[in-house]
């Protein structure tokens, strides 16, 4: 299976322009940036992808070893890079994705120029050394514990569903068939790496210009963490949304779109 | 019959007079909203509850006051502020409708309020986001079930492991002591079922050293069949072998008798074997195969041979005991003699004249690879084609 089938990889916009990476955090797929990516398509090669085992991203994409770790998420991504020769990146993650995307820059440094990080977490559990994540263990099982109850309808609740949209009528099957994809090993999978990972230690070693998106009310990255991640951030800024929850670029696309391309426009 | 709150009644209403044709006063808008049998509750598109109904009260415990201004993620629990801010929000956002999530809601008193969940997002004239409407089920009978059933699973996933674990047990025992090697000699083995989640077959492999030490034995079977049943036959033969053999007989009586025990074994009614006595020190060799392959020879400076000789019918299928055939070969120092079933080079596709073919032809390019490593490339070459997926077993000595 090649890497573009894999990752279920969609490019849009000129063939030689500057590259924009766009990665979906945990849950859902690339649709997350449908109302995002698209504000860039004129000037921006841009690269939308699926974690392994989510959205159009085939279930035997996903390797228990490799997805055992956010390394094997991030070998995925520079994947992509490589295979589309994707260089002076500019590096779009959402949620956990975001650091995916700084450990694939920590890895490959010459690859990305920038990185964008929407509501991004290092760590989502508290620490015993006085770092606040905002979880504790017992969140993690609960958590499992939903995905377990919300599979038995999985696949019927997110029956088809009749687009506001009529701009673009395909949405709708397009989306059921994505959103009720993923099997919910790989989802408790992911979420245990995800909600298990400590990624503290790659920030210092970030030589790209960073942009850290924080939400207000946001109950997976709050903005203390929001914070942590702006001050160990080498070279970063921090910009605040008034925009509240985990999911700016559903729930407030304008906004986050003006901050990336503030971001994008100082250089 | 139906009646709306603001109807006047049926046109036979008032010949019948009867009380069902009358207005309902309790069915107005907002009594069906308060007092529905769900909860309701409407809230901005960034979760601030704006309006709920009387039945949420009633179930939660809450009072209007606690709710309002608060946002309806933070009434979940457990697991249910990710779901909700990772599946639920964009799942809203994207589609414009949830069904069916189930979570659980915080009650004034503490306790948890398993509910199922649908929402609808209202849009404005310029299609942003204007309202959420969520209704909420009591699931509380359901969700009882729904643990069952996760239980259930858990409990036959947890039955599955010990299966495998009793399946690993069992290949372990039934293979037990096949020899690695000894004075004079090395035995390399390999072994794979057929039935991937099950470690067993009706393949098995076996050296050991005959009473005084001078003569190793080998022998290399295959009982028709699959799975767990094959295997327990396939145990038994082996077995069987080991204590024939003790017992002074050669390669034919062995098979002899062992043919007369096939059939007392309810699961083996046919079998194939070969099996080879070495002397060790002089390297002759005397071998019988009853239906099974031939083995093959590697010998110095020659080309790999098949061994045809004593050659009788598959176990299980007669003649009577004392005709089997036998033959001998000398074992030089250096050369190599491998027993193996036919899963490693049968194929539906092909004539056996071909598969053995390719078979002598893989060994002749492998030969000198040291044990191990011809075992595993032999073994990875000829399988390369497989096509119905068999039992495996390869038995390699080297003098």
């Amino acid at each position: 299976m090649d890497v573009v089938e894999r990752s279920n990889v969609t490019v849009r916009g000129p063939a030689v322009g500057p590259a924009m990476v766009f990665a979906h955090g945990f849950g859902c797929d690339q649709h997350l940036w449908r109302l995002v990516a698209p504000a860039f398509e004129d000037r921006y090669r841009t690269v939308l992808y699926d974690l392994a085992g989510f959205g159009g991203s085939p279930v035997s994409s996903f390797d228990p070893e490799r997805h055992g770790t956010l390394q094997g998420y991030a070998d995925d991504l520079l994947d992509v890079c490589r295979a589309l020769d994707l260089r002076d990146v500019t590096f779009v993650g959402h949620s956990v994705s975001a650091m995916i995307g700084v450990r694939a820059a920590v890895e490959e440094p010459d690859r990305f120029a920038r990185l964008v990080l929407v509501c991004p977490s290092p760590r989502y559990l508290d620490d015993d050394d006085g770092y606040v994540g905002g979880f504790s263990a017992a969140d993690i099982d609960g958590l499992l514990d939903s995905l377990d109850r919300n599979y038995l309808g999985w696949s019927s609740a997110m029956a088809p569903v009749i687009m506001a949209n009529e701009d673009r009528p395909a949405l709708g099957e397009e989306l059921t068939n994505s959103f009720c994809r993923t099997d919910p090993r790989v989802a408790k999978a992911f979420a245990r790496v995800t909600f298990l990972s400590d990624s503290r230690a790659d920030l210092p070693r970030v030589r790209a210009r960073s942009l850290v998106l924080q939400c207000a009310h946001d109950a997976i990255a709050p903005t203390v963490v929001g914070e942590y991640v702006h001050e160990h951030l080498p070279s970063s800024e921090l910009v605040l949304l008034d925009a509240t929850g985990h999911c700016p670029n559903l729930s407030a696309p304008t906004e986050t779109v003006a901050a990336i391309e503030a971001f994008l426009e100082a250089g | 019959m139906s009646v709306g709150g603001g109807s006047e009644g049926g046109g036979a209403g008032g010949a019948d007079g009867g009380p069902s044709e009358a207005p309902i006063p309790l069915e107005t808008a907002e009594d069906l909203y308060d007092r529905a049998p769900c909860g309701y509750l409407s809230t901005r598109p960034d979760g601030t509850i704006v309006r709920l109904n009387r039945t949420l009260l009633d179930w939660t415990g809450h009072t209007a006051d606690e709710l309002l201004g608060r946002r309806f993620v933070d009434l979940l629990r457990g697991g249910g502020p990710i779901f909700h801010e990772t599946h639920f929000q964009p799942l809203l956002l994207i589609q414009g409708e949830v069904r069916e999530i189930a979570f659980d809601l915080t009650c004034a008193d503490g306790t948890a309020l398993p509910v199922l969940v649908n929402a609808v997002l209202v849009r404005d004239g310029a299609g942003e986001p204007l309202v959420v409407r969520i209704v909420v089920y009591d699931a509380t009978a359901r969700h009882g079930y729904e643990q069952e059933l996760l239980r259930a699973r858990l409990r036959a996933e947890a039955s599955e492991l010990q299966l495998r674990g009793v399946a690993e047990t069992l290949q372990r025992s039934l293979m037990h002591g096949t020899l690695t090697g000894g004075d004079g000699f090395t035995v390399e083995t390999l072994y794979r079922p057929a039935v991937e989640s099950l470690e067993v077959g009706g393949d098995w492999h076996d050296a050991f050293a005959l009473p005084g030490g001078a003569t190793v034995a080998l022998s290399v079977g295959d009982v028709v069949g699959r799975g767990i049943r094959a295997a327990c036959a396939m145990g038994q033969l082996r077995s069987a072998i080991r204590a024939i053999a003790t017992t002074g007989a050669g390669p034919a009586d062995t098979l002899d008798l062992l043919g007369a025990f096939v059939g007392g074994v309810p699961d083996a009614k046919v079998a194939t074997v070969a099996y080879a006595q070495l002397h060790v020190a002089t390297g002759e060799l005397r071998y019988a195969c009853a239906g099974h392959l031939p083995p093959l020879l590697l010998a110095p400076g020659r080309d790999v041979e098949l061994l045809w000789d004593g050659r009788s019918r598959p176990l299980g299928l007669g003649p009577a005991a004392g005709t089997t055939a036998e033959g001998v070969v000398a074992i030089a120092p250096g050369a190599r003699v491998v027993l193996y079933t036919d899963g490693l080079v049968e194929r539906r596709t092909r004539d056996i004249d071909d598969s053995l073919g390719r078979l002598t032809e893989t060994a002749e390019r492998l030969r000198d690879r040291p044990p191990h490593e011809f075992v595993a490339s032999l073994t990875d070459e000829l399988l390369a084609d497989e096509d119905n997926r068999d039992d495996v077993c390869v038995l390699c000595l080297d003098r």
